[in-house]
């Protein structure tokens, strides 16, 4: 297990050095920059604003010096926004993000847990129905789009709920149920498969046949051990919801790293577009393990190699 | 005693079958090759049916009503700006008086043929990359693998908007950043395929009469992979339409007046309020493509697999 876990982790680090090394070559590969001699009155303000950002050093010399900054936690500053370090813009950006993504994610476990088992286990019709609809929909249909149809139904004609800025616990209805849909079909589908299968295995037989409450088989014995595909699935999920939805952030305008991204994207903000995908990478990278981690540990059957 | 026992066989005794009759006392099944056989049973979901419906009729519209329209896709006319829906123009205009419809279908052409494209050339360079991982085996896997792992760690949209943001946002730098980012699902699902059919006798049986390596894994392994390969293609275009279109909404997609669904949805976006109508229809518009596109994998993935007959 800690032989596995330290791979793990010198794995990651080194797809989040190759990712730092990519997108930094990328960025100095793109043609246009905020920092160009005509955006300053005087030949020496522009030659200040080129050695504040390194500019003028050779270009393997900048790359030395933006992982040895990166190694220290140092992701530099805004070329935009002057005198900005990037990481107070994550400092600022990823508490709202994390806020929003979070109670997404809890949405969508809970409503898709429940929603999965009770189309597994329901002998009613319609409730198999409704399951199948969500996560039919959930998957085909773009974020962006139920955010639309909400904004413009929910939101402009029924006027029911605010739709711009996250300042009321109201607000944060529209884009959690933006976020949360794709989650919660996926969660759905997993669950309900997962517990038609272990409903099928000997120890559920047995675990009947002894008398058990049905609730207490359910619970203790079907779920827990149904659990499993869902742990895989959501623990990616969480990280790519924390992560923020560029576009559901950029639509409700909810002030967090991605709709930083965005307007960073827009004004070719490079420091800034270096910072924030190498922190959304690492994001993303750490969950992926814990939740190795984590399926390993809930089920032994598992081997780590 | 001989005359009586002689048989007397004249063709009048005889009836001519019609051609029906012909195989009556065989029992076995009408054959039908693989093909047929998957056809059969897509025509039974309903909901693929009419999604291959859906995705015909769009496409045709697509290609032939902005030949025979009177309008084109930046031709403006000022005197009618925001016009609701009339027999004129069916789905209204703009704010520049541009006909909504033309311009949704001049949109549906860039968009279905970013997702197509981009789909196929995943296909290719996962089938390729997986097949080769799968069949190699060993070292070379595991380095192939290693690679695609860290690479899949990464959010795909970040692949995505870097690309457009180096090589400025163009038909082909959209469609080279869906590729990156989705070729690698592709690759996996074909080396678990093709590690699974190396082990079984029709392989082993082609290498024994020599066949080369190339040939065993191209005309044996993967084209019996063929049925998740289709099924995961018909996936892949959806999605590349929902980068595509998502890079539009954000405003970093393809530039006026070019314009694909995504970026329609975007230009409409400020008069949300004012004029709900003009942002609802290209985004119903990808609504029911990708979901047309869904039910027909769906609908595939349960025709080809010859086990669920």
């Amino acid at each position: 297990m800690g032989r596995y876990i330290l791979k793990r982790l010198a794995i990651g680090a080194v797809t989040l050095f190759l990712l730092a090394s990519a997108t930094f070559f990328l960025m100095k590969a793109t043609p246009g920059s905020p920092i160009s001699a005509e955006k300053y009155k005087t030949q020496a303000a522009y030659e200040a604003a080129e050695k504040l950002y390194n500019l003028d050093k050779p270009i393997m010399e900048q790359y030395f010096l933006y992982i040895e900054n990166l190694a220290h936690g140092d992701l530099g500053e805004s070329m935009v926004k002057t005198g900005r370090k990037v990481t107070d813009t994550i400092k600022v950006g990823f508490p709202v993000t994390a806020k929003v993504g979070t109670v997404a994610f809890l949405a969508a476990l809970i409503i898709g847990i429940s929603l999965g088992t009770a189309a597994a286990l329901s002998k009613k019709k319609w409730i198999n129905n409704v399951c199948m609809f969500v996560a039919t929909i959930g998957v085909s249909l773009p974020s962006f789009v139920l955010a639309i149809f909400m904004i413009v139904f929910i939101g402009v004609k029924l006027r029911l709920l605010p739709f711009i800025g996250l300042n009321t616990p109201a607000n944060y209805v529209l884009p959690v149920i933006s976020l949360s849909l794709y989650p919660i079909s996926m969660i759905c589908r997993l669950t309900r498969s997962s517990i038609l299968e272990v409903m099928k295995q000997d120890y559920i037989i047995l675990a009947r046949s002894k008398g058990t409450p049905y609730r207490k088989v359910i619970l203790k014995h079907a779920l827990k051990n149904a659990m499993l595909p869902v742990v895989t699935y959501a623990g990616p999920a969480f990280a790519y919801l924390l992560t923020g939805s560029f576009v559901i952030e950029n639509i409700y305008s909810i002030p967090g790293i991605g709709s930083e991204m965005v307007s960073a994207l827009t004004t070719r903000d490079y420091p800034m577009i270096m910072g924030l995908t190498i922190f959304l990478g690492l994001l993303v990278i750490s969950f992926n393990l814990l939740t190795d981690i984590i399926s390993a540990s809930i089920d032994p059957r598992i081997k780590l190699k | 005693m001989e005359e009586t026992n002689k048989l007397e066989l004249t063709p009048e005794l005889f009836e001519k079958l019609d051609d029906s009759q012909k195989n009556a006392e065989k029992i076995s099944y009408e054959s039908k090759t693989y093909l047929q056989d998957a056809w059969s049973r897509f025509k039974q979901n309903k909901l693929a049916l009419v999604g291959l419906g859906f995705l015909v009729v769009l496409l045709l519209c697509c290609i032939i009503l902005p030949m025979v329209l009177p309008y084109t896709y930046d031709g403006q006319d000022m005197a009618n700006r925001n016009a609701a829906p009339s027999m004129a123009h069916i789905m209204g205009t703009d704010k520049f008086g541009r006909d909504i419809f033309v311009r949704i279908l001049f949109g549906g052409r860039i968009s279905l043929t970013v997702g197509f494209t981009a789909a196929l050339i995943s296909l290719c360079v996962g089938v390729t990359y997986g097949g080769i991982a799968g069949y190699a085996g060993g070292k070379v896997d595991m380095v192939m693998m290693r690679i695609v792992d860290a690479m899949y760690s990464i959010p795909d949209m970040l692949y995505v908007i870097l690309i457009t943001v180096v090589f400025e946002a163009s038909f082909w730098s959209i469609l080279l950043g869906i590729c990156i980012s989705s070729w690698m699902g592709m690759a996996r699902q074909v080396r678990t395929q093709v590690m699974t059919l190396k082990e079984q006798e029709f392989s082993l049986a082609a290498f024994v009469i020599g066949a080369s390596k190339k040939r065993i894994l191209f005309k044996h392994l993967i084209i019996n992979s063929m049925g998740p390969i289709i099924v995961s293609f018909t996936l892949l275009v959806p999605s590349a339409i929902f980068y595509e279109a998502t890079l539009g909404f954000l405003g970093i997609g393809l530039s006026a007046p070019q314009a694909s669904w995504g970026t329609l949805a975007n230009e409409a976006r400020a008069l949300m309020t004012a004029q709900p109508l003009q942002v609802i229809w290209p985004v119903l518009f990808i609504c029911l493509t990708m979901l047309a596109l869904n039910f027909i994998g769906d609908g595939l993935g349960d025709a080809l697999d010859p086990k669920k007959k």
